[in-house]
């Protein structure tokens, strides 16, 4: 059933898609030129990916906000509880996705083609994604929930100024902060740390919103 | 088999239909044995609520003009007619009662009440 | 006979607008239709019957179950057809419906076309492109195709002219010559009800003001054209509400037989079941 929450999200988005397909590819390139130096293609990552993700959940609420088709949907079968998990199970699969295209673009771009022979970009480490996953998942983690309790008028405005600055000043930002940048030891030990803490604060903030969900009167 | 049901009429819906129903029994418009449409169907042609019809064939049911069989449906009573030609007569002598009192109550006399009941029948035999 | 819906003790209150112990039955098999001004409290009922709407105290049955433990049960037995329709309209019809139909154990696809065919429904259109008599089939579409015992509808016809509501009355009708299935229906536009509905429920104020059969009502209710000498103090109190003229009268009355009895040479008409929820509701200055 929650799959098919997923599908709905995905065919909310449906207008959007290709072009997110199209920063997913591009996009990396181009960060990776700014802020290549970091190291482990971090910042790139980081970026495509949460940008993708947070555009995709930005036009899934606005749908919902507009629509408000889960009025409809809450008095199917469905519970309010998959609509709920449906929502982070969409943002995951956004994650995995942007996850797979960059290691592809990765893996695969060659380094003789003149433009793009100026950048390596490297293929991810679990390190880089585990990072990434997990601050991607905290700020959604406060994020949805908030969402939930005070509705997307509200929190909307949050959202467009992240749409629109992350993807262009956070990387001049990196850039000028170069010299004081020095992350944590690739270890495998605070990798796994990463995806753990993730998946908890995923599971608390899924019990938070559903709870807020199961209170909220649907108008 | 017609039921028309009017809207100036001072009996009841209920009244009308099962009144009619069993005029049709009578004049072999239905016939011992016929269906007689469900109560939803006649509901729905006669743009009345289900309940009345529900009413009417319970009704029909336990005066014994119709018999209704579970999964099958209601149908017209085989049966005895001699018990059909009492309940005729029944009929008639609630609507002769009726009359006679409202004739009363308007202090019309016992003699120009039979007059009224002369007259009439001679019209009605002209008519035919 | 079955009660397929058992409300009981509702409330809940908006800020300035209350449900007040709102409590009623459907019986089954029969189409019970939910009147009441516009404001009334029909669609919060529906939503707090749905749990849409938390309320603040009382309790729903259906099916004699209760929706909080045993929701998905519950909901695969009802059809619902909400006024707005509450779709996503950037989808396709085809889009939407994949979403809905997954949601239900006896989607019955066979049926649903066979709908679809029958209202002539672009299913690879947009919702959007829908007029709204189009997407109101749709939704009934939607909401006959699981094989749901019970349907709840709110205003499925405001906005559609005479031509469709008539369609839709028809597929109504024809839903119902099943065994065991129901309607519950509210609506302003009481000529629909004043044709198929079985059971009538008048909301006021976020009150029940009656509970009847349709029939019952008709038969204990006329409306009264007469000269106005003929209204004194014993038979006004025969009337729920009296419209007086120069040329004379007009009255409804819940009492025919006593307006019988009392007013002679008065012409007795039957009413509409407009006549008859304006009879209980909008105060004196109202007429009906």
């Amino acid at each position: 059933m929650v799959f098919n929450i997923v599908k709905k999200d995905f065919l909310l988005a449906k207008k959007y898609l290709p072009l997110m397909f199209i920063f997913a590819v591009i996009g990396p390139i181009y960060i990776e030129r700014i802020v290549g130096f970091i190291g482990g293609g971090f910042l790139s990552f980081f970026i495509t990916a949460f940008f993708i993700q947070f555009l995709l959940f930005n036009s899934i609420s606005m749908s919902e906000y507009k629509y408000k088709g889960a009025l409809y949907l809450c008095a199917t079968p469905y519970t309010r509880t998959v609509i709920v998990k449906g929502t982070y199970l969409f943002i995951l699969t956004v994650f995995i996705i942007s996850s797979l295209i960059y290691t592809a673009i990765a893996s695969f771009t060659p380094t003789n083609i003149p433009l793009i022979n100026m950048v390596n970009l490297p293929v991810p480490n679990i390190w880089t994604v585990g990072i990434s996953f997990f601050i991607i998942t905290t700020f959604f983690g406060i994020m949805i929930p908030l969402q939930y309790q005070f509705g997307y008028e509200n929190t909307k405005y949050m959202a467009m100024i992240f749409t629109f600055v992350t993807p262009f000043i956070l990387p001049k930002i990196v850039e000028a902060m170069q010299s004081n940048i020095n992350l944590t030891p690739n270890s495998l030990y605070w990798s796994i740390a990463a995806y753990i803490f993730s998946l908890l604060i995923g599971l608390i903030s899924m019990l938070i919103s559903t709870h807020i969900y199961s209170k909220k009167d649907l108008q | 088999m017609k039921i028309i049901i009017s809207n100036v009429s001072d009996e009841p819906i209920y009244q009308q239909i099962k009144d009619q129903i069993k005029d049709a029994i009578f004049k072999k418009d239905l016939n011992e044995g016929d269906l007689l449409p469900s109560i939803r169907k006649l509901a729905n042609d006669l743009r009345v609520s289900v309940l009345t019809t529900r009413r009417v064939y319970e009704e029909l049911e336990s005066e014994g003009f119709v018999i209704r069989k579970a999964g099958k449906g209601t149908f017209v009573a085989s049966e005895n007619l001699e018990l059909l030609r009492e309940s005729k007569m029944h009929m008639v002598e609630v609507k002769i009662t009726d009359a006679w009192e409202t004739a009363c109550s308007f202090g019309i006399t016992k003699e120009e009440f039979y007059s009224m009941i002369d007259l009439l029948i001679n019209e009605e035999e002209e008519h035919e | 006979m079955n009660n397929i819906l058992n409300v009981q003790g509702l409330r809940k209150s908006f800020g300035n607008f209350k449900l007040q112990d709102v409590s009623f039955s459907l019986k089954e098999g029969c189409i019970t239709g939910f009147i009441g001004a516009n404001g009334a409290g029909k669609t919060t009922t529906i939503k707090s019957i749905l749990g849409l709407i938390l309320k603040d105290a009382g309790s729903v049955k259906l099916f004699g179950k209760e929706i909080s433990t045993n929701e998905r049960e519950i909901k695969n037995r009802i059809g619902i057809v909400l006024d707005n329709g509450y779709f996503y309209n950037d989808m396709t019809l085809i889009e939407m419906k994949s979403i809905i139909a997954s949601a239900y154990s006896n989607w019955d696809e066979k049926i649903f076309l066979k709908y679809i065919e029958k209202f002539n429904l672009p299913l690879k259109q947009k919702i959007s492109n829908l007029s709204k008599g189009m997407r109101m089939k749709y939704s009934i579409a939607l909401a006959l195709s699981h094989k749901a015992d019970l349907l709840i509808m709110d205003e499925p016809t405001s906005g559609l002219d005479p031509l469709i509501r008539t369609e839709i009355m028809d597929i109504l009708l024809e839903f119902m010559e099943k065994e065991g299935k129901s309607i519950f229906f509210s609506s302003h536009i009481t000529s629909d009800l004043d044709k198929i509905s079985d059971v009538l429920i008048l909301i006021d104020d976020g009150r029940i003001v009656f509970n009847k059969e349709k029939d019952k009502l008709l038969d204990t209710h006329g409306l009264i054209k007469g000269d106005n000498a003929l209204l004194n103090n014993d038979t006004k109190k025969l009337f729920l509400k009296l419209h007086e003229t120069e040329y004379g009268f007009e009255g409804l009355t819940n009492n025919k037989e006593a307006v019988r009895e009392q007013m002679k040479d008065v012409l007795i008409e039957k009413p509409t079941i407009e006549n008859i929820m304006l009879g209980y509701i909008g105060g004196e200055n109202y007429g009906f």
